[in-house]
């Protein structure tokens, strides 16, 4: 009996070991592919913005898995848009998730609203 | 992240292995383990070279590794807005600043200053040698250094086209070359994994302790505690 115990042993070891080396903390979607074309490909930018916003949109459940500073860059993608209350809602997200954001975006959410 | 760009990280990060040039310092992360940053605050870096896409890129890619390494990263391109606003467009003007200022702006516990040695592609006869060079420096909020790093690698696609598993990789890495020129974002991937990811202890002289969101966090500073109360016996 103890010897049929031991490759399941081993395998309870082994898959173990194989999930958690894969393990990521967050959900990052296509955040950095997303600032390249920011920054490079201008002519892509207005849809790679709208992906990008859908996911985060997507991650507005309270779970907590989306990746740091992802909530705050789509509210700066919408103040560069324009969008001042779309971009407060996003900083308003990261500010409730972070709390290393709040100094941060405490005066920024403060002085949109102010405007 | 698709096969081919796995294969390719992989690949580099076989060449990049032999790029490392550090030395033994067994007291290299004293000052990072008395600080225990929580937030980390990533300015643009600062770009040697001609390439003007390089010091996007470079900054596109760093949060990942160092928010899967348990820190709080400042959203790198909220943080380049703000600091426009402020009056810093420039990534030198940003690095000559005074950093306790900066980390005051933010109210970060460190921050991330990179400086891009080498970003270039030298077209040879037979293949394309790319290589980068980049410099990290992390720098507490009262403005004492937590940590540095210097790590270059290059890529030659055609020096390991040998057949088998890696020839394949390479004719699929240099098809990929023709259409977009990517080999930069992996190269780069890679010595920000190797300087930033590789888990630090006394059997590696790189990388960065993990950070308070990482699970690790825990089991790393009782580790370090127990090392540093039996440094006077031990050694």
């Amino acid at each position: 009996m103890n010897k049929r115990l031991i490759p399941v042993a081993l395998a309870v070891l082994l898959a173990t070991g194989c999930a958690t080396g894969n393990k990521q903390l967050y959900d990052w979607g296509e955040y950095e592919q997303t600032l390249f074309v920011v920054y490079h490909e201008p002519a892509y930018k207005e849809q790679a913005l709208d992906n990008y916003l859908t996911f985060v949109r997507e991650h507005n459940n309270g779970q907590g898995t989306l990746a740091p500073g992802l909530y705050a860059e789509a509210g700066t993608f919408l103040l560069e848009q324009g969008d001042v209350n779309g971009a407060v809602a996003f900083y308003k997200m990261e500010y409730e998730r972070w709390p290393e954001s709040r100094p941060m975006l405490g005066i920024l959410i403060e002085n949109l609203e102010a405007q | 992240m698709n096969k081919l760009n796995l294969a390719l990280l992989l690949l580099i990060s076989m060449i990049a292995t032999g790029c490392a040039t550090t030395t033994s310092e067994p007291n290299r992360l004293n000052a990072f383990h008395d600080a225990q940053p929580t937030s980390i605050l990533v300015v643009p870096p600062m770009n040697e070279v001609t390439d003007v896409q390089a010091t996007t890129s470079v900054l596109a890619t760093l949060p990942y590794f160092l928010g899967e390494k348990g820190f709080y990263v400042f959203p790198v391109n909220t943080v380049k807005t703000l600091l426009e606003f402020e009056g810093y467009y420039e990534p030198a003007e940003v690095h000559a600043a005074p950093p306790e200022q900066l980390a005051n702006l933010f109210k970060a516990d460190a921050i991330l200053y990179v400086t891009i040695y080498e970003w270039t592609s030298k077209y040879m006869v037979l293949a394309t040698v790319t290589q980068v060079d980049f410099g990290y420096k992390l720098v507490s909020a009262d403005g004492s250094l937590l940590w540095e790093e210097r790590l270059q690698a290059e890529y030659t696609p055609n020096n390991n086209s040998g057949g088998g598993l890696i020839g394949l990789i390479v004719e699929a890495v240099e098809a990929a070359a023709e259409r977009a020129n990517p080999t930069y974002i992996p190269l780069t991937k890679t010595v920000h994994a190797r300087a930033l990811g590789t888990p630090a202890g006394n059997s590696s002289n790189q990388g960065i302790p993990v950070g308070p969101y990482h699970p690790g966090y825990d089991k790393y500073y009782q580790r370090v505690a127990e090392e540093n109360g039996t440094d006077e016996t031990a050694e």
